[in-house]
């Protein structure tokens, strides 16, 4: 062991040393929480609306898309179908994305740490 | 801010409703100025007060000044890692929304304050103003290139067409999801509260042993305010890293 000027640890303070690091750690042991801490619910909730609102967006959007080609080319109701269907899967990828990235590309929701020494 | 208070304590969507304060009819729209539009005004109004006395430029800053300067970093930041240097340019566009839904939503926290964002109306709005952006800035710098955002590649060529068709649903459906986002946080978080403080009320007023039992909904009430104010800030986040998100779609519509 050595200190941070690169000086040995003379030998008789080595197991003095040891002692207090078993010490601290079973301080340390003692101090941990049983059950790791989960998120909170207000932080549930909005993960949920998350990936509701993604989701139903897209089957909106696409049953819109589906009901304005019935209306112009009279297929009524296979563009609706189709639209739908086609909603379906677009939600299906949206949610996929919005899981896979965390919504930001850094695989997390959180806001970013703030670093004091920015230009 | 309702006129007639108090609001009756038992009917959790009372807070949402639109009283009209002062009637204003232009052709066959009715622009009356609501008690929704008064509290934008009052969030305009913080906003700008709080500028006004972030504005001496300080060496030293003091404590508006500090908070205005973190926040800038704060949003400069993210803007900057999600889109690059050249994203910096939207920077009032995403900051000015970002102070916006944030004053909106705190005051809203305050009893017997409107809160403008619980209307989804007042969000998809917010969401237009940023879609209209990045399709027009997109199309405006890139031209038809901007289409490359709806071309997937590694894809097989045969799915390619169906993949595009759902990029551009996906595409339609971000200021929908964007506003539904906010407005439903806002929405049941408020519903939640005055859903648990109503309880406790009427449990407490039953008496007996219910009155006793009016602590637990008196206590979730309790927690749920601290959670409520982290809900409206980190809202206004999300609103604003998603903004920033689609910026760089509008920036760089090649990869994604």
């Amino acid at each position: 062991m050595t200190d941070p000027k690169g000086r040995e640890t003379p030998a008789q303070d080595k197991a003095a040393l040891d002692a207090l690091s078993r010490k601290l750690e079973a301080v340390n042991a003692r101090h941990k929480p049983d059950v790791e801490p989960t998120q909170t619910n207000a932080s549930n909730m909005a993960e949920g609306l998350k990936y509701a609102s993604e989701f139903s967006a897209a089957v909106l959007v696409g049953a819109a898309l589906g009901w304005v080609v019935d209306h112009f080319t009279g297929i009524s109701p296979f563009g609706l179908l189709g639209g739908l269907f086609l909603g379906l899967c677009a939600g299906i990828m949206n949610v996929v994305r919005a899981a896979r990235e965390g919504m930001d590309g850094s695989g997390e929701d959180l806001p970013p740490q703030l670093d004091e020494d920015d230009d | 801010m309702n006129i007639g208070l108090p609001i009756v304590a038992k009917d959790p969507t009372a807070q949402f409703e639109l009283h009209k304060l002062a009637d204003l009819k232009i052709g066959n729209f009715d622009l009356s100025f609501t008690n929704s539009a008064l509290m934008m005004v009052v969030t305009v109004a913080c906003v700008a007060l709080w500028f006004i006395l972030s504005s001496k430029r300080a060496l030293i800053p003091g404590r508006a000044q500090s908070i205005l300067e973190i926040s800038y970093e704060f949003i400069a930041d993210m803007l900057k890692s999600s889109t690059g240097k050249e994203g910096m340019r939207f920077f009032p566009l995403v900051f000015t929304i970002f102070v916006f839904i944030l004053f909106a939503n705190m005051l809203g926290m305050i009893p017997y304050f409107f809160t403008s964002t619980s209307h989804i109306i007042v969000t998809f709005a917010l969401a237009m103003i940023v879609m209209v952006v990045v399709l027009g800035f997109g199309v405006w710098k890139n031209g038809l290139g901007f289409l490359k955002l709806f071309w997937p590649d590694g894809i097989p060529g045969s799915i390619k067409w169906f993949v595009a068709i759902l990029e551009v649903i996906s595409f339609l459906s971000r200021p929908i999801s964007l506003s539904v986002r906010l407005w439903a946080n806002m929405f049941a978080g408020h519903i939640l509260l005055k859903l648990f403080a109503g309880f406790a009320v009427s449990m407490f007023a039953a008496g007996g042993i219910t009155a006793v039992g009016s602590f637990v909904p008196f206590t979730l009430t309790f927690a749920l305010i601290p959670l409520e104010f982290l809900v409206a800030f980190v809202q206004a986040y999300v609103f604003a890293l998603l903004t920033s998100v689609y910026l760089s779609d509008a920036l760089h519509p090649g990869h994604h």
